[in-house]
């Protein structure tokens, strides 16, 4: 696996790709480009197809129809022992009878590589991952967190060009979960090396990706950097998965450049920015976040009633009921109680409009 | 310590001792007295003469080339019952229980029985002499009934379940995502079967070979059918001195140097296989 990269093409690049099981598409045609060098994360709901496009790259399985290149080179026909891509399993898969050294020196004796630099690599890759003095251990007197960080050392030890993570924190307690991704983030960082990571967590993706790409039912539903899929998602559904989102049916009562005025009923009528191609008298949906929804705040204001209280830590989450409208809200500081009538709102400028939430064809 | 609990224990422990712990120590007495050849008297006494006898190539070559037989069958059921059970274990459902039945039916009918069809199978003029004729092997050779090559069958056919299943035990608990990230870090199928599979399934391997040698070994029925008492196992060897010869004395020393070698063979193999536990 040399990192010899002569091509200039991306590091991945999925073309019109499909994956058929039988009468269900797991993949419904994706087109992606990956940047070499990028920390790219593929988020979406089970079943979305996110591991399924992990394991096209990979070698484990093969698209339907469309094509698969790495760094240029197609991979068609090419299996997966002789790919120049590694995986880190969300089962960790680390073989119970070889020990951690041996574990990560898995690949380095199928290359053929002198002990000696086998010693050598494996050592400087332990290192890497925090994990030294351990080698003789069997992966089974491990903690998860070790095991996945032996894991990581085994697929980074052989250089590969792209490095494939599906769900690899899935099984850890948050605060594992999170001082792995610091040490994920550091990794990327050190080797340079192209990071595909599948997650259905959009926290874990936004905090540690370049991009993110979110899946749905097999079709990309945006890709983009997390700030942008965030404060501009180009649909509801991708609004709902990332953050979470009060969904407002509106009608598109007027357009200008770049803003929609939206009438909401009784809710009432304001201007706010938009994707772009909504038409005059469209039913369209105002997406606005839980955190901008504050008591007695914001030029868009409601009347509602508290229906449910919940404390999360630093914040509460509220669910005020208006009408027959459920929206919910996240607030710090003064909470009003149960069942208390309270004046909310949000500025205009916050919320986002899109087309009208439709359901996904079935797959 | 008596609890109530553990007079349940009682009819376990009379019933072993009365027919299994009491034979045992006669065998072990006869083993050390000698017989009279004349008037088939025993006289007891603590004499190793009759394990000294063992070693007389009259008998140890005979012993040896049993044993050499055991091992050969083992080896046998071992090459053919593995890939057996390696396709069982990747299959699913109503399939691999299909085949696990049919693994196992065969312990439904009497084993003497199916010896018997066996003769039928491979004597002189059966359906195997004559497919062997047709691909041109053996035309008017003598047939393979009553040689040594007959019993392996033999006990290739009887002891086959039980190397498949333990196998099949092993092989079926191996995480079938360790071989694909074998294949991920750079192994083709061969080399993950020889770094993945092979070393996951040793416990399997052990428990199998340990099942089918040990009792094939001691084989008595397969060689005095199959056989037709031309090829002897030490199973044989030893029910000979005692049913044809009326030697006990040197027949229970037979047995008891018999089972002396396969505990040890047992107590090696255990060992090793707690090292292989470890890994697993």
């Amino acid at each position: 696996m040399e990192n010899d990269v002569t091509d200039h093409g991306p590091a991945v690049r999925l073309s019109g790709v499909k994956r058929q099981f039988g009468d269900a598409y797991a993949l419904r045609g994706i087109d992606l480009e990956i940047a070499d060098g990028e920390f790219f994360s593929l988020i979406g709901p089970s079943g979305c197809g996110k591991t399924t496009t992990l394991r096209l790259i990979s070698g484990l399985d093969n698209p339907t129809t469309g094509s698969v290149e790495v760094h240029g080179q197609p991979m068609m026909g090419v299996p997966a022992h002789k790919r120049p891509v590694t995986t880190v399993f969300q089962s960790y898969a680390l073989f119970p009878h070889l020990d951690v050294y041996e574990n990560v020196a898995f690949g380095l004796r199928e290359r053929k590589v002198p002990n000696e630099q086998v010693r050598e690599k494996v050592s400087t890759m332990l290192e890497l991952v925090n994990l030294t003095g351990r080698n003789t251990a069997r992966p089974r007197e491990l903690s998860g967190g070790q095991q996945q960080r032996i894991a990581l050392a085994r697929s980074l030890v052989l250089d590969p060009e792209v490095l494939l993570l599906d769900e690899p924190l899935g099984a850890l307690d948050l605060r594992l979960r999170k001082q792995l991704q610091g040490l994920l983030k550091t990794v990327q960082r050190e080797v340079g090396v192209t990071f595909i990571y599948v997650t259905h967590d959009q926290e874990e993706a936004f905090s540690m990706s370049d991009r993110v790409a979110v899946l749905r039912e097999g079709l990309i539903e945006q890709v983009g950097r997390p700030r942008e899929i965030y404060a501009e998602p180009q649909t509801a559904f991708v609004a709902d998965f990332v953050g979470g989102a009060n969904q407002i049916p509106v009608t598109i009562v007027n357009v200008t450049a770049g803003s929609y005025r939206v009438d909401a009923g009784r809710l009432g009528s304001w201007t706010s920015p938009g994707i772009s191609g909504l038409q005059l008298g469209q039913k369209a949906t105002a997406i606005i976040r839980p955190e901008t929804v504050q008591v007695g705040g914001g030029d868009v204001s409601v009347e509602g009633r508290v229906t449910d209280l919940s404390f999360v830590g630093p914040v509460m989450n509220l669910a005020v009921a208006c009408g027959e409208l459920e929206i919910r809200s996240m607030i710090s500081g003064r909470t009003p109680q149960p069942e208390e009538a309270t004046k909310f709102g949000w500025d205009a400028a916050d919320s986002w409009i899109v087309a009208a939430a439709v359901e996904a064809e079935p797959a | 310590m008596i609890t109530r609990r553990s007079i349940l224990v009682v009819p376990t422990v009379v019933w072993a001792g009365i027919f299994f712990f009491i034979p045992l120590g006669l065998l072990v007495f006869y083993s050390f007295g000698q017989i009279d050849i004349f008037t088939f008297d025993v006289t007891w006494g603590w004499t190793f003469e009759n394990y000294q006898r063992i070693i007389d190539p009259l008998y140890f070559k005979p012993i040896m080339r049993g044993v050499g037989i055991s091992l050969l069958a083992t080896a046998l059921c071992l090459v053919i019952g593995f890939p057996v059970a390696l396709w069982m274990s990747r299959l699913g459902g109503l399939a691999q229980s299909l085949l696990l039945v049919a693994v196992m039916v065969p312990f439904w009918a009497s084993f003497v029985v199916r010896t018997y069809a066996l003769v039928n199978l491979l004597s002189d003029g059966g359906p195997v002499a004559d497919a062997l004729k047709v691909i041109g092997i053996g035309g008017g050779a003598p047939g393979i009934m009553y040689t040594p090559f007959a019993v392996a069958i033999g006990i290739v056919y009887s002891y086959l379940p039980l190397m498949i299943l333990p196998l099949f035990v092993a092989l079926e608990r191996i995480n079938p995502s360790l071989l694909q990230a074998s294949a991920d870090l750079g192994a083709s199928s061969f080399r993950s079967f020889r770094r993945v599979t092979l070393p996951l399934a040793a416990p399997g391997i052990v428990a199998g070979c340990v099942l089918v040698g040990i009792p094939a070994t001691g084989e008595y029925v397969i060689p005095a059918i199959l056989g037709g008492g031309k090829t002897l196992l030490v199973g044989n060897v030893i029910a000979d001195q005692f049913l044809e010869l009326g030697d006990y004395p040197f027949g229970s020393a037979l047995a008891v140097a018999l089972m002396l070698a396969l505990m040890a063979v047992l107590v090696v193999v255990r060992s090793r296989l707690r090292n292989t536990e470890d890994v697993a």
